[in-house]
């Protein structure tokens, strides 16, 4: 039995685990070349103690954003399948935020209706179905691509698109014109700026 | 030059073309024509959800399903104590029920029975049936998102309408009754 915050105080754990495995590896194997001293020992007392802390941050500041929940999950996958389901669908009372991080009384609601369907073995795909059948595709932050969602997934790339028309029209395509030799004329009309602006002539 | 000058009104002809459309969108939301936060019901077209709900004025636990349901038009009415706009609403409800265009029936949504029961009593009961929803799972069924919301059930018990917020009689003539009178024609 895996709770689903505790899910992701694990991932975050293996994080800091593996980095001190990799810290911890490269100063033994410096131990191994020079000996034991006891500087040796104090620096690497104190990046460990500073390289914890700093981990520690950003093991607190993970869980802090989304609703505190404790639910019981028969295995990882489904504590995992649960989350990913919660941050893809979106609160129909307050209508910018998934019902992960929403505190409104339909979102919870809502997680407990997918918490319940996750234990009857629902599919996701299920799950999200019984979802839009209520709410619309409205609540579905992954909306399938369909006639009336083309322009939605589409307006990325077109906008990118015509950024890129404009910077090209913009910069790349300013050419040089091709006859850019001055005439005999303009040769001449230069030289006598040039000569009343320096009357000394010393610059060019 | 002409070019060059509107190019120097550019940023105002922007700004006021921003103005105008900010103060339409405003007009309507003050005039009720628009909601920003309304949901387009995806239960409109679609028969009743099926339900099984205790009813909330009966001593002996009577428990209600869809074939207990009164013929002709519904209105159904997800209410509750705890919601503000439902003490507004309520007046307007006891209205309704009198002049007969639609049966009302009420889930009491997410709420205490006691509760209830003594709202009732006390501002008058304009329910033909009046259900207690307290797990929220019929109003789920609805999507329904807070109290109150109604939804206006024809003869066939197909759902025509979701309305999110009161009712009163400006919201009914404009949104509702036009569906009734029209069916009838």
């Amino acid at each position: 039995m895996i709770s689903s915050s505790l899910m992701r105080s694990v991932s975050s754990f293996r994080l800091i685990f593996s980095s001190f495995l990799r810290g911890s590896e490269s100063i033994s194997s410096h131990f191994m070349d020079s000996g034991f001293r006891q500087n040796d020992a104090r620096s690497f007392f104190a990046s460990r103690v500073l390289r914890l802390a700093f981990l520690l941050l950003l093991f607190i500041s993970i869980p802090s954003f989304a609703v505190i929940e404790d639910r019981e999950f028969a295995n990882p996958v489904d504590a995992q399948r649960y989350q990913n389901l919660i941050e893809e669908l979106r609160c129909p009372k307050c209508q910018n935020q998934n019902i992960a991080d929403s505190d409104a009384e339909i979102a919870e609601d809502l997680r407990n209706e997918i918490y319940r369907q996750l234990r009857d073995g629902k599919s996701d795909k299920e799950i999200v179905d019984y979802l839009v059948a209520r709410y619309g595709e409205f609540v579905n932050y992954r909306p399938p691509l369909n006639s009336k969602t083309v322009l939605l997934w589409s307006a990325p790339g077109v906008l990118l698109f015509i950024g890129v028309l404009i910077w090209w029209r913009r910069f790349a395509v300013k050419k040089i014109p091709a006859d850019n030799e001055l005439s005999a004329q303009e040769q001449q009309r230069l030289r006598e700026l040039l000569k009343a602006n320096h009357p000394s002539g010393d610059q060019s | 030059m002409p070019a060059s000058r509107l190019k120097v009104f550019l940023p105002l002809i922007v700004f006021a073309l921003f103005a105008g459309l900010f103060y339409v969108v405003q007009n309507n939301i003050k005039e009720g024509r628009y909601d920003p936060q309304a949901l387009p019901s995806a239960l409109i077209g679609q028969l009743l959800p099926d339900f099984e709900l205790p009813v909330l004025n009966s001593a002996e636990n009577k428990i209600a399903t869809k074939s207990d349901l009164p013929r002709g038009w519904l209105l159904v009415n997800v209410w509750a104590t705890w919601c503000p706009s439902c003490h507004y609403e309520h007046a307007y409800l006891n209205k309704l029920a009198v002049t007969g265009e639609v049966k009302i029936i009420g889930i009491d949504y997410k709420d205490e029975n006691a509760a209830a029961q003594q709202w009732l009593a006390e501002k008058g009961n304009p329910y033909a049936l009046v259900m207690a929803d307290q797990q929220g799972r019929f109003g789920l069924d609805l999507g329904v998102t807070g109290a109150p919301e109604n939804f206006l059930v024809d003869p066939q018990g197909v759902i025509r309408l979701r309305w999110q917020g009161p009712l009163d009689e400006g919201v009914w003539a404009v949104n509702f009754k036009p569906l009734i009178t029209g069916a009838m024609k």
